[in-house]
């Protein structure tokens, strides 16, 4: 219509005559002023929409396992409870697998989104170490992001963020350093369970996973600063248990942890005592064993072990794996395994010369050797030679209330013999015979302290001592009698309190008689075995 | 019929003081009325139809975002929904108020629009000269005005909307950029109607 040929003026020379008196030229208004209207609603909306376009953040495609809680046009998505987005639709993946949100990020904190921003729902959690998001219950879920540390990336559509299925355990960025915890042990630990030091929090499990191959659980850790200083070469990490109980000769003990550590259980880590921090570890994710408990970190740890084989010919009741072997008192290595296979070399149970064989070992550096493997192989020799002259193991009973056992290896003046193999391993001659004996004896001993009739007597002491009390009384009644600052009236006092301190002297006696008769016949708990210092690992 | 037309004569009526004056006069001498010059020059381009065009084109431009903008937001516990108009009637078709659905409709979709495209329709047959069904165009032009001032039940709808429902944060309802779209769209379909010349349909009937 715009190219329409605008209407030719009337042209002068018409040839009809003009009806009207005047020939009024006049000014055809070719375009009205209307035509402003429609320019100007044009405009503004030209302007709306490139100022909703400008002021528009980010689009972002987020995937979540499920969308639970989740409304489009509702849900918000906040960093630190300040909204930052919302959710514009929710819609399933292709393969039904997941939850795709369309998500818009406002324009004032389009910065905030990077790469390795993460998303994650806010919904109310209850669990054994916290409770959170419980606003959520009235608000309705959200979506938390956290910026992440990455350079900001202008762009106006992103695609492929992964929500995550709870928090992090730790936000990205936090300093600290990550650790890869391993255990054989075989406890499960829920990630966000707390790594102590020294009974503060410092830093928490973020990942448990089981590696099938090496059949051991495998925990990612994070170290917060300033606590990542503590890890050095020589930190040993140890599962807390949360109780404790002790029984001693004194008695028994129980002591508890916080109560975080006895719901989740928790790893704890130190040095041990009396060894140097070591080297700081910087590098992240290296691997640290987790020792079963925290008197195991304080054993030191040789590497060089020389195996052999006791051949016993009596019963091996109580004698377990991890129990010491000694020499004169002093360990020297463990036993191994008492099961192993002995079906190759011939022997059957039941019959008379049937022997069960022990496998134990011997930490060279134990005995005084560099912890070395020329050093072993030195041992071994020198162990050897030992066999020969006269070198045997005997299996003596440590404890009888329990039962348990330790080998004890001694010398003893022997022909000159050759040593023998038994399954690979050298054997080291048992001392024959003496197991029962002593035990029969000592059977025997525990049979006749056990017919002292400690109760009766404790109290009749007890009795005697009341009445004496009782007599004293008497005799103090008596002594008022006595006239004041007589000869006969101080010999009296003077006995009397001669007589208050020696029952003072024997009440604590009888005391713990009482509580524990056998206390006369065995001694408190001995210190845990000496081991020489000399040699280093 | 045509001989006896004032067209053929040469002459024309003020709009306004009914003067009869020669055809193509821009202004009449004796009120000064501009506009509305008729005679065998006028049509393509006339000021009338170019007005007309003009309303038209700005209430087309108004109807977009009348339809495409929230028309009012209702916030029910402090989060704010924004609802169209068509989206308006599909929720109250859905919810079975059909008569309610089927009057919001018709009073904002089909009216506005239906008075747009014959308007378009009529100054389409004078701008192309067309002489067909002069009769039945000048019947859908009186429609069209006839119509135009029942247009605003949808703005009516939200003022009343707005202003009975006002519970702070547990419910209530905010005007949306789109009502006042809505409103100009009326307006300038008025004008645009109101601005047309029907005689401008009868100015070719002689050919």
């Amino acid at each position: 219509m715009s190219d329409d040929v605008p209407n030719a003026p009337p042209t002068p020379g018409a040839p009809e005559e003009p009806a009207a008196p005047e020939a009024e030229v006049a000014h055809v208004n070719r375009w009205s002023p209307v035509w402003l209207v429609p320019l100007v609603a044009f405009g503004i909306a030209t302007w709306m929409v490139y100022q909703h376009y400008v002021g528009q953040g980010p689009l972002v495609e987020i995937r979540f396992e499920d969308g639970g809680g989740i409304e489009p046009g509702k849900t918000r998505i906040r960093t630190k409870n300040v909204e930052v987005g919302e959710v514009l639709s929710m819609s399933l993946s292709e393969d039904a697998e997941s939850v795709i949100l369309s998500t818009r990020i406002h324009k004032e904190n389009a910065h905030l989104l990077r790469e390795d921003s993460t998303f994650w729902i806010v919904r109310p959690r209850v669990n054994a170490l916290s409770v959170s998001g419980l606003g959520t219950l009235l608000s309705g879920a959200y979506i938390e992001m956290s910026p992440g540390v990455a350079d900001p990336i202008p762009r106006r559509h992103f695609e492929g963020f992964d929500g995550l299925d709870a928090p992090p355990q730790t936000p990205i960025g936090t300093p600290g350093i990550h650790l890869t915890l391993e255990s054989s042990a075989g406890k499960h630990l829920d990630a966000g369970t707390p790594l102590m030091f020294g009974g503060m929090e410092a830093g928490k499990i973020e990942d448990v996973q089981f590696d099938l191959e090496r059949r051991r659980t495998r925990y990612d850790a994070f170290i917060v600063a300033p606590y990542d200083h503590l890890i050095t070469s020589n930190t040993r990490f140890w599962f807390n248990s949360g109780v404790a109980v002790e029984v001693t000769a004194d008695g028994a003990r129980l002591e508890f942890e916080t109560l975080e550590t006895i719901a989740a259980g928790g790893i704890s880590f130190g040095v041990p005592e009396g060894t140097e921090p070591g080297e700081p570890i910087t590098v992240a994710h290296t691997v640290f064993e987790v020792y079963p408990h925290e008197g195991s970190i304080n054993e030191r740890i040789y590497t060089q072990a020389l195996e052999y084989i006791l051949l016993a010919d009596k019963s091996i009741r109580g004698l377990q794996p991890g129990a010491p072997v000694e020499y004169r008192g002093v360990k020297v290595g463990e036993v191994l395994r008492t099961d192993i296979d002995y079906s190759d070399e011939g022997v059957l149970l039941l019959e008379p010369t049937a022997r069960i064989p022990i496998l134990f070992k011997v930490e060279p550096g134990r005995l005084g050797y560099a912890d070395t493997e020329a050093a072993a192989a030195v041992a071994e020799a020198r162990i050897l030679e030992l066999i020969r002259t006269g070198l045997h193991g005997e299996i003596k009973i440590t404890n009888f209330v329990t039962g348990s056992k330790v080998i004890e290896l001694q010398h003893r003046a022997a022909a000159h013999r050759r040593p023998s193999t038994f399954a690979g391993y050298t054997v080291v001659p048992a001392t024959e015979g003496r197991v029962d004996q002593l035990l029969v004896l000592l059977e025997k001993t525990a049979r006749k302290v056990n017919a002292i009739p400690l109760d009766e007597v404790t109290e009749e002491t007890l009795l005697t001592l009341e009445k004496a009390q009782a007599t004293l009384e008497r005799c103090e009644g008596l002594a008022t009698h006595y006239s004041a600052g007589s000869e006969p009236h101080r010999e009296l006092v003077r006995s009397l309190n001669a007589l208050e301190r020696t029952l003072a002297e024997v009440t604590p006696l009888v005391r713990q008689l009482r509580e524990q008769p056998n206390a006369v016949l065995v001694g408190p708990r001995g210190a845990p075995d000496p081991e020489p210092t000399g040699a280093e690992p | 019929m045509s001989e006896h037309s004032a067209t053929a004569k040469g002459v024309q009526g003020c709009p306004v003081c009914t003067q009869v004056l020669p055809i193509g006069t821009p202004r009449c001498p004796r009120c000064g009325t501009h506009g509305h010059p008729l005679g065998p020059t006028a049509g393509r381009w006339n000021p009338s139809l170019q007005r007309t065009w003009a309303w038209l084109l700005t209430s087309v431009l108004l109807y977009l975002p009348a339809n495409f903008l929230p028309i009012m937001y209702t916030s029910k516990w402090g989060s704010p929904r924004g609802s169209t108009i068509l989206g308006g009637v599909v929720k109250l078709w859905h919810h079975g108020s059909y008569p309610i659905a089927t009057i919001i409709f018709v009073a904002s979709v089909l009216v506005p629009v239906g008075k747009i495209v014959i308007l378009v329709w009529l100054c389409l047959s004078v701008q192309l000269r067309r002489s067909t069904a002069i009769q039945r165009k000048t019947e859908f032009y009186r429609l069209t005005e006839l119509v135009g001032r029942w247009s605003m039940v949808d703005v009516f709808v939200v003022g009343v909307l707005v202003a009975l429902i006002q519970f702070g944060n547990i419910m209530a309802i905010v005007p949306g950029p789109a009502a006042l779209a809505f409103a100009g769209m009326v307006v300038t379909t008025m004008l645009a109607a109101s601005s047309f010349d029907p005689r401008l349909l009868w100015v070719h009937e002689a050919r």
